[in-house]
């Protein structure tokens, strides 16, 4: 990992790939780019460090028998199902996949939270999910489409860590006074310090390449109290996925958002100011265990206007996520109604009215 | 018996402070006025009597007594005191000359043309009716008299009060229909952006809060450093100057004049 990651990025902590054309270091988490002079530099490179230890000690790498692999001939994903169950259609694109066994088993997972949501409960949660979209097409996720849906348990890697660190603020604080003729503003400046450290549990990082990562940001969160020990009997008529993005590489996002939470509860901590910016943050991970789980999910596909749109429900709590499309004819419409509507109002208002 | 008396004497003197200038004003040949009162010799032979026509049938129509009066010039009188210039004029030839004392609904026009101010007075029913477009009709009379087109502000008057009545409203102006789309298609833009928004809900975390142990945070240390101050001062508006009224042209109030009655309107320099 140090080998093929050698900064962070100073701002999210993710690891920074070099931009041959722009010959820059550049955040594909975060979208930041730097120099590398500001990259050496950086608090998160130069203090921060991750403590390795023994990490991953909880990852088994032992692999299931009786697991038969399928691929998707047409998009190329590959899913594990057991040997009884009949995968027919690929979770990701809806098209028909064939069998092609023996290729490569699961890797047994620490822990798997079983689908808990059924076919009958998936429909009417699609169907409330395009309920008073006034926007949406019509007939956009039609009943058809669903019968299609097949669950799909997603590889996810979920992180502990104990997070300490320390933070600088610039501050200020104003008083405001007056005489007969002017209004007087003081404003003080303090640099404000604090150092503090918390806890994290199951951080939950996707470890599918295939899968988009901010579509299982969203489908979170889900109640790890109902995690598992994995049986292989979970599997049964569902299909699961390897996980092709190992800790290390997942490590990133997980690192970030720890970060992100740790300083936005400095921030609140610092009161009593009338502003407070930050300035400078340190913080560093330790004692970081990970674990590797299966986690229940619906994916659903639909094609409009040339792209296909995904959609996802967690298999545990029934919530759906996915950005739907928009109705042009419908967009114009609302906005044409809206417009005239409202300015024959105001006119009636200015000109009966004031 | 003394309050009576007052009641009595004072209509009487504003009568007779108002007979002299309206005596001692040229008359013309065009026969008995009874709407315009034009001393100051402003209006054409064909105006005059055009409008004098149609005032006096607007005034069966309506119900209400509509006037136009213009002067040269104020008497000393009226122009001293808390109580005067063109206002005062016109709302006491309205209240003394035009209704003989009686409360009337109506609506003047009174110009002068010495000070280059106007002012329209709204009587009774007159005052409500007018209270919200009494500024349009002040900034089109305004606009004539500006241009030196007198015959046009005396028809303007007369067609904007005719108008007010027959339609309830005046047209609305072209900043009016460009501020009522604006605002439409501000309005507009904002009920789409919801709409549209309630279309996307996929977003990346950019946060583990969710995933923090409860009451494992802990702040060891929270260390405050001074730098320095600064203080910057900012001098106070002064205190707005009072209006008479006419300016720029808002002064649209209600008010009573000399006999009590109360009286709406405004009026504009031109």
């Amino acid at each position: 990992m140090s080998e093929l990651v050698s900064f962070k990025c100073p701002s999210c902590g993710s690891p920074l790939l070099y931009s041959a054309e722009k010959g820059r270091f550049i955040c594909e988490y975060c979208g930041s780019d730097f120099s590398f002079e500001e990259v050496k530099n950086a608090d998160v490179n130069a203090d921060t460090e991750f403590d390795w230890g023994d990490y991953k000690e909880n990852v088994s790498q032992e692999t299931l028998e009786g697991t038969v692999s399928y691929v998707c001939k047409s998009c190329g994903a590959e899913v594990v199902a057991d040997a009884v169950t009949a995968a027919s259609f690929c979770p990701y694109c809806g098209n028909v996949i064939v069998m092609e066994q023996n290729v490569s088993g699961l890797i047994k997972p620490n822990g798997i939270i079983p689908f808990r949501i059924d076919k009958k409960k998936l429909h009417e949660i699609v169907e409330n999910y395009c309920k008073g979209k006034k926007l949406l097409p019509k007939h956009f996720l039609t009943a058809q489409k669903i019968e299609k849906v097949q669950g799909l348990y997603l590889p996810f890697w979920l992180y502990d860590c104990h997070a300490d660190g320390s933070m600088g603020f610039d501050a200020t604080r104003t008083r405001i006074w007056s005489d007969e003729r002017n209004t007087y503003t003081e404003t003080s400046h303090y640099y404000v310090t604090c150092e503090g450290d918390m806890d994290f549990k199951k951080v939950p990082v996707d470890g599918s390449h295939r899968m988009d990562d901010a579509l299982m940001d969203s489908v979170e969160p889900y109640d790890f109290s109902d995690l598992q020990e994995f049986a292989k009997g979970y599997l049964s008529g569902f299909v699961a996925e390897r996980f092709d993005e190992d800790a290390d590489s997942c490590l990133g996002r997980a690192t970030a958002r720890v970060k992100s939470s740790v300083a936005s509860t400095f921030y609140s901590a610092v009161t009593g100011y009338s502003s407070v910016t930050s300035s400078r943050s340190h913080i560093a991970l330790q004692d970081t265990n990970v674990n590797y789980v299966l986690l229940p999910v619906y994916l659903i596909t639909a094609q409009f206007d040339g792209q296909t749109y995904t959609y996802a429900v967690n298999g545990q709590t029934g919530k759906i996520v996915g950005d739907l499309p928009s109705d042009k004819g419908k967009i114009t419409k609302t906005f044409l109604g809206t417009a005239l509507g409202v300015a024959a109002a105001v006119l009636a208002l200015l000109t009966f009215v004031f | 018996m003394k309050k009576r008396l007052r009641n009595f004497l004072l209509p009487l003197l504003l009568f007779l402070l108002i007979l002299p200038f309206t005596a001692s004003a040229p008359v013309r040949a065009m026969g008995e006025s009874t709407h315009i009162y034009d001393r100051a010799m402003l209006f054409s032979m064909a105006t005059h009597n055009s409008l004098e026509r149609k005032m006096a049938e607007m005034e069966q129509k309506y119900g209400t007594k509509i006037v136009i009066l213009t002067t040269y010039q104020l008497t000393d009188s009226q122009l001293s005191g808390e109580y005067t210039g063109i206002r005062a004029f016109t709302e006491d030839f309205y209240d003394y000359v035009i209704c003989g004392g009686v409360e009337t609904s109506g609506i003047i026009l009174g110009i002068d043309m010495m000070n280059r101010k106007m002012w329209v007075s709204t009587t009774g029913e007159e005052i409500a009716r007018f209270e919200n477009d009494l500024d349009y009709l002040l900034d089109k009379v305004a606009a004539c008299l500006s241009d030196y087109d007198n015959d046009s502000a005396a028809e303007t008057f007369v067609k904007l009060v005719d108008q007010k009545h027959r339609l309830g409203f005046y047209p609305p102006g072209a900043g009016k229909i460009i501020l009522s789309l604006a605002i439409g298609a501000l309005v507009g833009l904002i009920v789409v952006g919801v709409l549209k928004s309630q279309l996307k809900t996929v977003y990346q975390a950019t946060s583990a809060r969710n995933y923090a142990v409860p009451g494992s945070f802990k702040l060891r240390r929270v260390n405050e450093l001074y730098l320095y101050s600064s203080v910057t001062q900012v001098p106070k508006a002064p205190p707005a100057e009072k209006s008479d009224g006419f300016g720029g042209g808002f002064g649209s109030f209600g008010g009573g004049g000399s006999s009590g009655f109360s009286h709406g309107g405004g009026g504009r320099t031109f």
